[in-house]
């Protein structure tokens, strides 16, 4: 059987309007994060597969395969482990800001209707150990988002600590630690109440209501802190929250902020605060980020501290375009049609006008073919002794 | 009002998670005289269900289409990614059990070949015992695959037993418990975190084993 005629799952071709609505808006992040000073970085779509690898991580999405020395390659399926590798091996120096656009892949069952080829937009703030890096990243993203128009977007604080802290606290094995982590990814009620009666402690009412615990600050924090010891140390975590949400409400006024004290991350490298953004009509999380002071220790090299995040632009093109958002495409409105000797006096009034184009067709009832059916407003002819302007009317 | 919308397993599950509501005082009388309509809205709007096939109910939660969704453990196992999955309703229970005819030896040396419906449950449980056999997929009557010759022993959904016990065979190990789980969109959790919850408080009274907090 020939495949010459389709296209692999989860993969989409963008026409006209669409195809531009990406360019466009890829751009637009772009300029919006080079205007803020970061510096484009630009890596191989192809790395060795163990540049991303690690135990936690779901690798059966890689799309993998061979060198000529059969050594594993894959597509890469995340930006910020090769900004790692880079870091860790060309001996730039940080502080550095830097930002990235461009296609991962993902390699997802058949038929889940998932996109395996996405396009990923962001930043990444290396060598900055201070809360303003943090701020940094959500005010950022913040400009970005109203750039972009995005309706009612919505941003989520959480804290890669906390979870750590309660493995810490309950002294659990490798093994209680992923059904920790798969519980609390799961937020799931029962599940976690039947955990902490197998591992009971003083956190057992906090661990129990973690699934609870997100909304609005002024109402979470309390009551979480109310359910924990006071000597625990995640209260320092959760008051490392608030001074963040404190800071990022004082000059965003108008933006939706509200906490989620149970994200857990995939990733082992995740070290502090840790972000989501959502909005209307998006099922899932477009924008994550947060602190990841281990990245570059990944790749053998000292910890440096970083902040960094990733937008789904894709899934902003799907919306933009539901939203009729997208800008029209700039309509041409006149045809210039010439004889084949007369071209280059046809391109001279092309240029002079940003809305005409050049007719490339052999004869003049083409041109109005053409002119007709992409709705042209006239077709100007010349030929050796007249210039003439033909009407394309909307019928006939 | 926006509607809660609800994605429930059509058949059996439906109905018993349609009288768990009913215990936990929530009017599900609009959905008695079904006919052959698949979407139902309550007349206070409060809610919408979808009634669909247990393992679409995992992908039209993924997408959002249904904010919540009903459905078994086992189902959930075998399409594990895009959702939480909150809560144990405690209906519908069952489990995943190793079962064969009487002959079936399980420590026998030779590689064991294993029917199943749930190959993601069957090799997982092998794997972890240090156990490496071969899945042969079965789409239904797997109990008939060991009295064959098909495979060495099955790994099914059981119930009552029953059905094992009238094709001549008997459960050797079981695997873990099954039960009805409610699954959350994780965007939709967020936004419409009110109305979710306050639907989970009014079950978690009638669930059995009691509330979780």
């Amino acid at each position: 059987m020939k495949w010459n005629r389709s296209l692999p799952s989860g993969t989409k071709d963008k026409l006209f309007r669409e195809a531009n609505g990406a360019y466009q808006l890829e751009k637009q992040v772009n300029d919006i994060v080079k205007k803020r000073g970061y510096q484009r970085i630009d890596t191989p779509v192809i790395e060795f597969e163990d540049v991303f690898y690690s135990e936690e991580k779901n690798e059966k999405e890689f799309y993998r395969f061979f060198d000529k020395q059969g050594r594993l390659l894959v597509l890469r399926p995340d930006m910020t482990m090769p900004i790692g590798r880079v870091i860790a091996t060309t001996g730039i120096q940080p502080p550095l800001k830097l930002a990235y656009s461009g296609k991962v892949f993902r390699s997802n069952d058949d038929m889940l209707g998932e996109q395996n080829e996405l396009t990923q937009a962001g930043i990444e703030l290396i060598g900055y150990s201070s809360l303003k890096a943090e701020i940094e990243c959500i005010t950022c993203a913040i400009e970005i988002l109203e750039a972009l128009k995005i309706p009612n977007f919505h941003f989520e604080l959480g804290h890669a600590q906390i979870f750590r802290l309660i493995v810490m606290k309950l002294g659990l094995d490798e093994a209680a630690k992923t059904e920790l982590q798969n519980h609390f990814s799961n937020k799931s009620l029962t599940d976690l109440k039947q955990f902490v009666e197998r591992y009971p402690s003083e956190l057992d009412a906090f661990i129990c209501a973690i699934p609870r615990l997100f909304g609005e600050a002024q109402e979470v924090l309390p009551i979480a802190k109310a359910l924990l010891p006071v000597e625990s140390t995640i209260i320092n975590v959760i008051d490392e929250i608030e001074t963040l949400m404190d800071i990022i409400n004082s000059y965003h006024q108008k933006i939706s902020l509200t906490v989620d004290l149970g994200l857990v991350t995939l990733m082992d490298y995740y070290t502090g605060v840790l972000f989501n953004g959502y909005a209307d009509l998006v099922p899932d999380i477009f924008l994550r980020g947060g602190r990841y002071d281990h990245l570059a220790e990944q790749f053998g090299h000292p910890v440096i501290p970083a902040v960094g995040l990733g937008i789904n632009l894709d899934t902003l093109v799907a919306l933009q375009y539901q939203l009729n958002n997208l800008a029209a495409l700039d309509q041409p409105t006149t045809l210039v049609h010439s004889s084949i000797t007369q071209l280059a006096q046809a391109e001279a009034l092309v240029k002079e006008h940003h809305d005409y184009q050049l007719s490339l067709f052999e004869t003049l009832a083409e041109a109005l073919d053409y002119g007709r059916k992409w709705q042209y407003q006239q077709i100007i002819e010349i030929t050796e002794d007249k210039i003439q302007v033909i009407k394309v009317g909307e019928r006939n | 009002m926006i509607p809660l919308t609800i994605a429930l397993t059509k058949g059996r599950l439906e109905k018993q998670t349609l009288t768990l509501f009913e215990q936990a005082g929530i009017d599900v009388s609009f959905m008695q005289d079904k006919q052959r309509k698949l979407i139902f809205t309550s007349p206070d709007q409060r809610f919408k269900f979808l009634l669909v096939k247990a393992a679409d109910v995992t992908t039209y939660v993924r997408h959002g289409v249904a904010d919540l969704g009903i459905v078994g453990k086992d189902v959930l196992i075998e399409h594990p990614f895009g959702y939480y999955e909150m809560l144990d309703l405690k209906i519908g229970v069952c489990k995943f059990s190793v079962a064969s005819t009487k002959q079936y030896r399980p420590d026998d040396y030779k590689r064991k070949r294993i029917a199943t419906k749930y190959p993601t449950v069957a090799s997982e449980h092998f794997r972890k015992k240090g156990e490496d056999v071969e899945i042969i997929k079965i789409e239904g009557s797997v109990e008939i695959a060991p009295v064959l010759g098909l495979a060495d022993a099955i790994v099914d959904i059981v119930e009552t037993g029953t059905t094992l016990k009238e094709n001549g065979l008997e459960i050797f190990e079981d695997i873990c418990p099954i039960s009805a789980r409610v699954i959350v969109n994780k965007a939709m959790l967020k936004r419409k975190h009110q109305a979710i919850f306050q639907l989970f408080d009014e079950l978690e009274c009638v669930i059995e084993g009691g509330k979780t907090r």
